[in-house]
């Protein structure tokens, strides 16, 4: 019986069949998956245990995340895990150009990931809300950071993380208009115009701004206007009560940076779990190709780096990434061509996947999916928390 | 297995997962995270993360299922994840019981800067 299997030259000589080898593997890949849920939850205990002696700073500090870029992120996760299963079901059935198209998707589906969440972790840094002590919230020595960046930082969290508005001052026009609905204006306006006409001190403790005629508790911990945080919430869409930096109590307030650093080390690992599962995508995408495509597929992954590096030049509007992206770009085109002569010269070979072996298209996905199962626990765990 | 023939053993036996499974999969994922969102402009205070957790493992349970085929698989693979996610679940669950019980001990001596108490 043993002596048959050697027709098939993907079984290895201590597996008595494809199936018995498909099995093992399989196996070996869920026990591996099974340390990677281990992993996660010892961050999602930290999560857990932070959240439950802080609520108000969970309340408060995820305001500053976007919940429809959240959710976009969600969709694309998703749908490049559909596209990952169909690439195994080609695999399967021998589909070869199939599996190629849809695994080429499923690794610009981690891209896209990638880009959005460039957007979010950007937009965060350019508003002070960095980890660590380049937070503005973070606490050392009985102070919390300078005023501007806590200003800037402030604003940013009560405006939901939306990249739509960069400065307070033209998103406090803007809103100006929408909230025609909104409440009386809280005591933090009058505030506002109280300094509105003097520009405002580095540091108010050190340029001794007397706070004592204006109540200091309502002002915060900076004594500067808080324009964004007296700013009267939109009504309608989420009319929750969130606490507002000025009315947590003095522990909470030294602690929202620990909401960022959970954010950050959570979303991190789990991007870095993107890029790992992008790197054996494209593998599985070079293996799969035929002798001709796979000239191509280096190229492709250069395009999608270059790609990744022009987005990030002009979102941030810096030029050594457009230099990159170009010279990445240029790259690919070179190597593609000088492959694709030396392909072309030689016999076409078919892509290694079929319905006679396939288990690392199998293998490959499963790690793909469980990079999708974390971040359907950390999107609502993080950006829906009320 | 025990009665596979000759030729059964040059290829692979799994499922394969017919597409209007798959497809259907991803629309009822696409479907239950607006749900979610959704879910989360309502005020259901204290309720809604375990909405939120509830509606997360529907989603896990149907990518785990489905997309990595776990219902067609081998059950000891089922046995390996959901040990794992059992003892993630002791761990949290047992920490959770007593994490506030040091909340005292957490409070940091007083505000001495810009921090008013």
């Amino acid at each position: 019986m043993n002596q048959d299997d050697a027709h098939n030259p993907h079984l290895a000589h201590h597996f008595d069949s494809m199936t018995q080898q498909f099995e093992s593997s399989k196996l070996g890949m869920w026990l591996f998956l099974a340390t990677e849920v281990l992993m996660f939850g010892g961050l999602f205990m930290a999560y857990a245990i932070y959240r439950a002696n802080n609520p108000d700073v969970y309340m408060f500090a995820h305001q500053a995340l976007d919940t429809r870029l959240g959710a976009i992120n969600t969709a694309v996760l998703l749908a490049s895990s559909f596209t990952m299963a169909w690439a195994v079901r080609a695999a399967q059935m021998s589909q070869r150009r199939l599996i190629m198209v849809l695994l080429g998707l499923t690794l610009l589906g981690g891209a896209g990931f990638m880009v959005i969440k460039t957007v979010e972790y950007s937009g965060k840094y350019a508003h002070h809300l960095w980890i660590g002590p380049v937070n503005a919230f973070y606490y050392e020595a009985g102070f919390i950071n300078k005023d501007t960046t806590l200003t800037s930082a402030e604003y940013y969290v009560s405006s939901h993380g939306s990249p739509a508005h960069e400065t307070p001052d033209a998103a406090h026009k803007s809103t100006a208009h929408e909230t025609t609905e909104a409440a009386a204006p809280s005591e933090g306006e009058v505030v506002l115009d109280a300094h509105a006409a003097a520009p405002a001190p580095a540091s108010p403790v050190a340029a001794g701004v007397d706070h004592s005629s204006i109540q200091l508790a309502a002002l915060g911990p900076t004594g500067v206007a808080h324009v964004v945080i007296a700013e009267p919430r939109q009504v309608g869409v989420a009319q929750h009560q969130y606490p507002k930096f000025e009315q947590m109590s003095s522990n909470d307030r030294r602690r929202v940076h620990l909401f960022f650093d959970i954010y950050y080390l959570m979303t991190g690992l789990h991007g870095l779990h993107v890029l790992v599962g992008m790197a054996i995508i494209w593998v599985l995408l070079h293996k799969a190709a035929d002798s001709l495509t796979r000239a191509w597929t280096p190229s492709f992954a250069l395009l999608i780096a270059g790609g990744y590096f022009l987005f990030l030049g002009s979102h941030l509007g810096l030029r050594w990434p457009l230099v990159l992206g170009i010279v990445l770009l240029l790259i690919a085109a070179v190597v593609g061509f000088m492959r694709h002569a030396k392909a072309a010269a030689d016999v076409v070979r078919p892509g290694a996947y079929s319905r006679q072996f396939f288990d690392p298209v199998e293998i490959g996905g499963l790690y793909w999916h469980l990079v999708d199962l974390i971040w359907i626990f950390l999107f609502p765990l993080l950006y829906l928390i009320r | 297995m025990s009665d596979t023939t000759h030729a059964d053993t040059h290829v692979v036996h799994a499922h394969i997962s017919p597409l209007w499974q798959l497809a259907g999969i991803l629309i009822a994922l696409l479907l239950l995270t607006v749900a979610t969102v959704a879910v989360s402009y309502a005020n259901l205070g204290n309720l809604s993360i375990l909405v939120a957790l509830l509606i997360a493992a529907v989603k896990g349970t149907l990518v785990v299922l489905y997309f990595m085929h776990l219902r067609y698989d081998a059950p000891f693979n089922a046995l390996v994840f959901s040990m794992a996610l059992l003892f993630v679940a002791l761990m949290i669950g047992f920490t959770l019981i007593d994490s506030r019980q040091y909340q005292p001990n957490l409070t940091p001596p007083p505000a001495v800067g810009n921090v008013p108490e």
